[in-house]
């Protein structure tokens, strides 16, 4: 059988040709979704280097497990928890340092930030972030997972991943005025 | 503006960076390589299957080790001396290597039943752990009681224990020894409230294990470092260990360094399917060196459906004579390794067809 090319195909046919093991369905599975989920794996990592590893590995598991894709849900959304849970593993082997919220401490929760920055700006002042917050800042803000859901999968506590977030947003936001006011300096030059 | 957390969402929408066309070519090799696995649902099974390896690299690592001990206390003049350095040999492989290789974790930790059979560390755990945190062996194993320099205003939680349980640690010249010497006058203010010690939730069990590590002084904030990468500061946390293996928990303050040893056990499964195609057919354990597991299987609504005693569990979703149905079920392990030490650990397990 001749496969459709990757336009006329959709993700329902794309997946039952990586099923039957058509010789090209995996690569045109790979293509259709490696760089949304490169994009996600820079998200999650220090370096470029790191998120590569992560995508390479990442893409490796969604096609061992491919068969325990359900159906139910979106084939990407899929993916993108496998990717995602990859680079928590990376990211569990590395020294994370979490800090609990003392009752001292007032939640800091800036309102909000007063600039808006491109992605790649954005990208760069998240991946600054120390590993913890940029971690629980990925999962919360951007990928949606509850606090509970992030406290079961990095092994700490609720309270531990609200605090966390607390921070690293106050810090982003930090970041982000920071980064403005230097690029309007230099602009003014 | 519009709101923070939707304006970071936008911006990383549609962001779809360049890959570098050769990473396609590393998975591609990546996925020759382990082809096996190609199957759905393996992964219990070669979880179980590795086991085999696991246990002849435990078995030989016992061996040494416990060669290693006997040649020590041949050699040494004094029995507690001897067993005190072989801890510390054993220690320093395992730190390096822990995050590289997991089988090698695996192979490390019946060292610490080794221990046991020493008579260095073992306790109760579980519900006892503050029991267990006052016997003698914990601080000595694992170096440290501290430099006890400050005062610790003597909230000490478990200050209702008697202070008999106390003494032996204190006492033994075993501490005299790890701890550093300047401190030896202080001997007996330790013994009543200077001694500031770790109180551990679990030390042994199955991955996924929650451990959750608090100090003795509540009011001091410490630095915990789980061993596996995770460090928190605070004055006490809870993490759980994904991967099996053996973690030296520390607990850092400006005054103490201490440490408490904690053994991950491979993960047992959390479903099967016995419906005879060959793939996860039976809900096994894993099978550990020298302990003896037993289970009691129950339906959600508390009744025993299964139960077995032995050095491997192995159910093949009967109930009595019949089919048990699909349905998720609630388990209690009791773990008893044969130099004494036991863990109690509770679990599900979900039956498919």
């Amino acid at each position: 059988m001749t496969l459709p090319t990757r336009n006329e195909m959709n993700d329902e046919q794309l997946l039952s040709a990586v099923l039957r093991e058509e010789p090209a369905a995996q690569r045109l599975l790979y293509d259709r979704f490696s760089r949304r989920m490169f994009g996600v794996c820079l998200r999650y990592c220090k370096h470029r280097e790191e998120a590569e590893d992560v995508l390479q590995e990442g893409f490796v598991k969604v096609f061992q497990r491919i068969r325990s894709f359900n159906s139910q849900g979106s084939l990407e959304g899929w993916i993108r928890r496998v990717i995602v849970n990859t680079a928590l593993e990376m990211l569990r082997k590395q020294k994370m340092v979490w800090t609990e919220l003392q009752e001292t401490d007032e939640p800091v929760m800036l309102a909000t930030a007063d600039t808006e920055l491109d992605t790649e700006s954005l990208l760069i002042l998240i991946q600054g972030l120390p590993a913890g917050y940029r971690t629980v800042f990925n999962l919360f803000a951007i990928e949606g997972y509850s606090h509970r859901e992030i406290a079961e999968m990095m092994g700490i506590t609720e309270g531990t991943s609200k605090s966390q977030y607390a921070r690293a947003r106050a810090e982003l936001i930090l970041r982000m005025k920071e980064h403005t006011e230097k690029e309007q300096s230099t602009a003014n030059k | 503006m519009k709101n923070f957390e939707e304006h970071i969402r936008n911006s990383f929408d549609d962001f779809s960076p360049e890959v570098r066309p050769e990473l396609w070519q590393s998975v591609q090799q990546n996925l020759a390589q382990s082809s096996a696995p190609a199957n759905p649902g393996t992964g219990g099974l070669s979880k179980i299957s590795q086991l085999g390896v696991k246990g002849w690299a435990a078995i030989i690592a016992t061996a040494t080790v416990l060669t290693v001990v006997a040649v020590r206390l041949s050699r040494s003049p004094e029995k507690s001396d001897a067993q005190s350095s072989v801890v510390v040999t054993q220690q320093t492989p395992d730190t390096p290597e822990r995050t590289e290789s997991p089988t090698l974790e695996n192979s490390i930790s019946p060292e610490r039943e080794v221990q046991a059979a020493t008579g260095i560390s073992d306790q109760q755990i579980d519900s006892r752990s503050e029991k267990a945190i006052q016997q003698p062996g914990l601080s000595t194993t694992h170096a440290l009681t501290g430099t006890e320099a400050e005062e610790n205003r003597g909230t000490l939680p478990i200050a209702g224990a008697p202070a008999s349980e106390n003494s032996p640690a204190t006492q033994n010249p075993k501490t005299n020894e790890t701890v550093t010497g300047a401190l030896a006058p202080v001997q007996d203010q330790m013994e009543t409230r200077n001694d500031l010690r770790l109180i551990v939730s679990n030390k042994k069990g199955f991955a996924p294990l929650r451990v959750t590590v608090m100090t003795t002084d509540p009011k001091q904030k410490v630095q915990f470092d789980f061993g596996d990468g995770t460090v928190m500061e605070s004055a006490s946390a809870s993490h759980t260990y994904f991967e099996a293996g053996s973690y030296s928990l520390d607990c850092n303050s400006t005054n103490h360094r201490l440490s408490e040893q904690i053994v991950v056990y491979p993960s047992i499964p959390s479903a099967f399917s016995p419906n005879g195609d060959g793939i996860n057919d039976l809900f096994e354990t894993p099978e550990i060196e020298g302990m003896i597991l037993e289970i009691k299987i129950f339906t959600r609504s508390g009744k025993l459906v299964f139960t077995q005693k032995g050095s491997r569990i192995s159910w093949d979703g009967q109930q009595g004579d019949r089919m048990a149905e699909p349905d998720t079920y609630l388990y209690d392990i009791f773990a008893t390794s044969a130099e004494g030490g036991s863990f109690k650990q509770k679990g599900t397990i979900n039956l498919f067809r």
